[in-house]
């Protein structure tokens, strides 16, 4: 059994990612004692991490041996997920971030900024499960956390995702694009087909009520965003009030990460019109002696 | 015998006077009255001499030498007490100009002149050493005319050792002050020392190849001067159009390179490339090294017009000239072909040799410009029609030590990560993507999301054939405990997969770094396929085939006396023939580098170990670059090639196939398999604790302090010895020579590698299970490189 390869990719991710725990907003709210909501511990593998081999033996894949029965279907998993995390920090959506547990590799930890639309200011919590055997194992499953009034979260927390991805088709679907999905249903709200039928119903009814329940869910995240955080993986997105103390000289880094370009280096001497061997000019400084 | 203590006859037999060192605490004015008085009695002494006839005695000599070391202490004093207004001494020395005495003085003592002018040196020295602000003694006429005119006397001149020593230390402490103070660097340039002359830079040049201390001391002050050459336009053109340092330093490699052996004894079948330790047992090759560094620590510092001169001279005085040579000694044009076999044996041992050297020398520099000049002179130079690199690169095939020598001067060659050594070798050919099937092309750049060629990689792994019924007696005696079978049967030579990947994410990335500054992407589209060079195909081909004939014919000794020698002298100008006329062959193919590499990869299985590490890790190496037109061919599972063209998928999956079949017809197989796991883990531990305690190799005096140590290596022991980085990757742990282990684990073929002293089991048909074992050791290596070729696709996919 190889140790424990989930942790590694948590790591990678972690240092690749643009993420900053730094955000601009700064509620006014004071921080509520701990409150813990549930569906975090749910989500939660048994035991994070390492698929239970057994399951997987038995699961059908498009190329069985390797991949579903030996050791290194877990590094599989891993290395299939890590281009899914490149390309959605690629993508770099607005109002967005995620970073994946630091205990598993199948569950990444979100939050979005809402900026416009009924949910505006809001900042919601929410995880994506992925499925064990991704790519093959279907779409990938957006849980929030946050208490949410929408036609597509139901009272439980569970996203909608099936009306954007009936099937999920691994040539086709990014879990970036998942997210975007799920950005884009906080600004245009769509009452089709709704997982919460009086959300909907009322979406459509009364207008006016549901801006009411809208603006409430986003004074209720406001109110919570400093909670505790309800799991100890250490990839938990937790908020702190900005403490220029603490936080300045980190955002200060983060802004200048941006300017300060690596100075390349290497050897070529190949001209740029050309694909031959030491075809730049000799130049004035290398050889001008005659 | 107290009197003895101050007595001159003591003093002159140390010395150096310092015995009666005055007190610490003693009166500045005590002090300067000393002072007075000593050099009254000194030059008494040498107004004697001035205006006698006679000339100086030893006893005259003796005085003013006793005198001046009194004065020099004296100074020494009220120098170290500081206080500015407090010079009397120094003031005195200056006004009276006592220096310029001294000068005159030791021109006309004949015999005892070199006395005097040691004497005279020391007192420059010492003043440079305790005056508190030096560079004001060089604005001083007192003290800068009679230096001058001293070091202006001692150009051509011959000295004893002591002499030497400190006249060096001298110039080495003035090049220091000048580097601090370049704005006094003209009064260097003055009439007296001869119109534009740098007299300090021409008393070094003749120092520069002398060993020792000396020798080291000289280098270090002509660097300071080339360093001071970058912003002075004066010096910078003294130094490359009066002084001859570049002609002599590039002469120095010729001359030093003549010297080294031609042909090394190689104990070891697992040879490839010089350590520090093979170095250090070579004083010739230490010596050249460090003449090497040493013209690349010149061209890092100096200005553009001497490192444009410097680069010159050793691309015309070093490179073709005396390396050339070296390495073609086997063509037409610096050999008559002969079919005596210890002539071709001898020669063969010299062309190892001299590839070794040259690999070694590129471990050595680091210098953008020298290194341009290094391969410039083997892509594009020719030698009768003939370049470096075709010779090189025909050399591939074969199973010898001039084989290995030669993959391990390409993986040396490509760890540079130069864009015109990859175009050269393998992007010339693959940018016209005529090697991929049309409808493929635009998948090229396709990345792999899903595992799926690491996947096929990790399925190539061998199977192992179930061990047979046996007697349960038999099995039980002659095998391991099934205990330590257990803990074998999980024994990865690179712990497990996830220190691979650790290895293959460190390697594409610094390779992907490395190639930041590259012009084209390589990408199928940049450069665009259409612009791409339509080459003479033809001759690639022959060139392949032609390789695999010479090294059949000459390389192999058992071979070439069977073959007709008239065959091969006909072959070659046919071949020179064709190549010359561009032939517009269609048949795609991958040009002669890669085509080899892949077919020695097909001959795994009779390669031995050795081999197999050599050419496994320069495909590696070969991987970790992320450009897709190569990426794609080595990797891609799925892309498809033109019928001709060999992938390295293909290779792979043959070689399975072969390497199954062959295990499944051999008893016993998965015991050796663990034997031959045990013995190549044994040996990577012993290799590594060896490299825990390695020679402390001679750190490169000249490395560069600013850059290029990150990049690569600039010392022989930074490119062996990368620590952690370089120990985890098996092709290059196991395939590290080291002496120490020679003994305890000896090559494959000869003997039983396997013993286990304390279970009793040893091979009993040596012969008829040699060839097994090395099919055995091949496999396990084929199995651990899957894994570091999938670690690699990995990686690539995830970026």
């Amino acid at each position: 059994m190889p140790r424990s390869p989930p942790k590694r990719l948590a790591h990678s991710l972690a240092m690749d990612s643009s993420f900053s725990p730094i955000e601009e907003e700064e509620p006014e709210a004071v921080a509520e004692p701990l409150k813990r909501q549930g569906s975090v511990r749910k989500v939660l593998p048994a035991t994070p991490g390492v698929p239970d081999p057994a399951k997987l033996v038995e699961r059908t894949n498009s190329l069985p041996g390797i991949r579903s029965t030996s050791q290194y279907g877990p590094y599989f998993t891993e290395y299939s997920l890590l281009p899914e995390y490149n390309m959605l920090q690629g993508c770099a959506i607005p109002g967005v971030y995620c970073v994946p547990a630091a205990n598993t590799p199948l569950m990444w930890f979100g939050v979005i900024f809402v900026r416009q639309g009924p949910y505006v200011g809001g900042v919601f919590r929410f995880n994506i499960v992925i499925p064990e055997n991704f790519p093959d194992g279907g779409c990938p499953k957006v849980e929030f956390q946050s208490k949410l009034f929408h036609p597509q979260i139901s009272p439980e927390g569970d996203f909608n995702i099936g009306r954007g991805f009936s099937e999920w088709n691994k040539n086709m679907h990014h879990i970036w694009q998942v997210v975007d999905y799920v950005r884009k249903s906080f600004l245009k709200i769509d009452p089709g087909q709704p997982v919460n039928e009086e959300a909907a119903k009322m979406y459509k009814m009364n207008h006016e009520k549901f801006m009411a329940e809208a603006k409430k869910c986003v004074s209720l995240s406001i109110q919570r965003i400093y909670d505790l955080s309800p799991t100890d993986d250490p990839h938990y997105i937790s908020f702190e009030p900005f403490d220029s103390k603490t936080h300045e000289s980190l955002r200060e880094k983060i802004y200048s990460q941006e300017s300060s370009s690596e100075d390349s280096r290497g050897l070529s001497w190949v001209a740029s019109n050309s694909i031959k061997p030491f075809s730049v000019p000799i130049s004035g400084v290398i050889q001008n002696s005659s | 015998m107290n009197w003895l203590r101050n007595s001159p006859i003591r003093v002159s037999l140390r010395g150096r006077g310092t015995t009666s060192s005055p007190p610490k605490e003693c009166d500045p004015a005590a002090c300067f009255d000393s002072f007075k008085h000593h050099w009254q009695q000194a030059q008494n002494i040498i107004n004697k001499i001035q205006g006698g006839t006679e000339g100086a005695t030893q006893d005259d000599i003796l005085s003013v030498v006793n005198n001046l070391d009194q004065m020099q202490t004296l100074l020494v004093l009220e120098l170290k007490r500081g206080g500015r207004e407090e010079r009397a001494c120094l003031d005195f020395l200056l006004s009276q100009s006592i220096l310029d005495q001294l000068l005159t003085s030791s021109s006309l003592t004949g015999l005892y002149s070199n006395i005097l002018r040691l004497e005279q040196l020391k007192v420059y020295e010492m003043l440079l050493t305790h005056a508190p602000q030096q560079q004001l003694l060089l604005t001083q006429e007192p003290f800068l005319r009679p230096l001058l005119r001293l070091l202006t006397s001692c150009i051509n001149e011959c000295f004893p050792a002591d002499i030497e020593k400190r006249l060096i230390l001298l110039l080495n402490q003035l090049c220091v002050c000048l580097t601090h103070n370049p704005e006094y660097l003209d009064l260097f340039f003055t009439e007296s020392t001869g119109p534009g002359r740098f007299v300090i830079f021409s008393l070094l040049v003749p120092y520069v190849h002398r060993e020792g201390g000396v020798g080291h001391q000289a280098r270090d002050a002509m660097l300071l001067c080339l360093g001071l050459s970058k912003k002075n336009e004066a010096l910078a053109s003294y130094i490359a159009d009066k002084s001859n340092v570049c002609p002599v330093l590039a002469t120095g490699l010729s001359g030093l390179y003549s010297r080294l052996p031609r042909k090394l004894l190689i104990e070891s079948e697992e040879w490839h490339c010089f350590t520090p330790d093979d170095v250090i047992e070579l004083p010739e090759l230490t010596h050249f090294l460090a003449s090497l560094e040493f013209c690349n620590a010149v061209v890092q510092v100096a200005h553009p017009l001497v490192q444009a001169q410097m680069l010159e001279f050793v691309h015309h005085g070093f490179l073709v000239p005396v390396v050339g040579p070296a390495l073609l000694q086997d063509s037409e044009a610096f050999s008559i072909a002969s079919s005596d076999p210890t002539v071709q044996r001898n020669m063969v041992d010299e062309l190892v040799t001299s590839t070794a050297y040259l690999e070694l020398f590129f471990r050595s520099i680091s210098e953008p410009g020298l290194l341009k000049v290094f391969l410039r002179f083997i892509v594009v130079d020719h030698y009768d029609g003939e370049r470096v690199i075709d010779k090189l690169i025909s050399r591939l095939s074969g199973k010898t030590q001039l084989c290995m020598v030669t993959i391990s001067l390409f993986n040396t060659l490509i760890g540079l990560h130069c864009e015109d050594v990859m175009l050269e070798l393998v992007f010339k050919y693959l940018t016209c993507c005529t090697h991929v099937m049309l409808s493929q092309r635009k998948r090229i750049k396709d990345m792999d999301v899903y595992c799926r060629s690491a996947e096929r990689l990790l399925a190539l792994s061998v199977a192992v054939p179930r061990r047979r019924k046996t007697n349960s007696s038999s099995s039980s005696a002659g095998s391991l405990s099934s205990q330590s079978s257990q803990s074998l049967r999980h024994v990865s030579l690179h712990g497990d997969f996830g220190a691979y990947l650790v290895t293959a994410r460190a390697s594409i990335a610094a390779t992907w770094l490395a190639c930041g500054a590259w012009t084209h992407a390589y990408d199928g589209e940049s450069p665009p396929p259409r612009t791409a060079l339509v080459l003479p195909t033809d001759s690639n081909r022959n060139l392949a085939q032609k390789a695999t004939e010479e090294s059949l014919a000459s390389v192999s000794s058992g071979y070439h006396s069977l073959q007709p020698d008239s065959e091969v002298r006909e072959d070659s100008p046919l071949v020179t023939n064709r190549s010359s006329a561009p032939s517009f062959h269609s048949t795609p193919d991958i040009g002669p580098f890669l085509d080899l590499l892949l077919r020695q990869l097909e001959n795994m299985m009779t390669n031995s170990v050795y081999l197999n590490l050599q050419l496994t890790g320069l495909i590696s190496r070969l991987a970790a670059f992320s450009q897709p037109l190569l990426l794609s061919l080595l990797l891609n599972h799925s892309l498809v090639f033109q019928p001709s063209v060999r992938s390295l998928f293909q290779v792979l999956g043959s070689l399975k196939q072969r390497l199954d079949a062959y295990l499944s017809r051999h008893d016993n197989v998965e015991e050796l398999l663990l034997e031959a796991r045990l013995f190549l883990v044994c040996r990577e531990e012993s290799l590594a604790n060896a490299k825990r305690h390695p020679h402390e190799p001679a750190a490169s005096t000249y490395a560069p302090s600013t850059n290029g140590g990150s990049r690569r290596g600039t010392s022989i022991a930074d490119s062996s010895f990368k620590g952690e980085a370089k120990r985890l990757s098996i092709s290059s742990a196991l395939s590290v020579l080291k002496r120490a282990t020679q003994g305890a684990f000896s090559p494959v073929r000869e003997q039983p590698a396997i013993e286990y002293s304390a279970n009793g089991f040893r091979l009993a048909k040596r012969a008829e299970n040699s060839e097994l074992k090395n099919v055995v050791l091949c496999a396990v290596l084929f199995d651990e490189w899957l894994k570091e070729l999938a670690a690699l696709a990995l990686e690539h996919g995830s970026e």
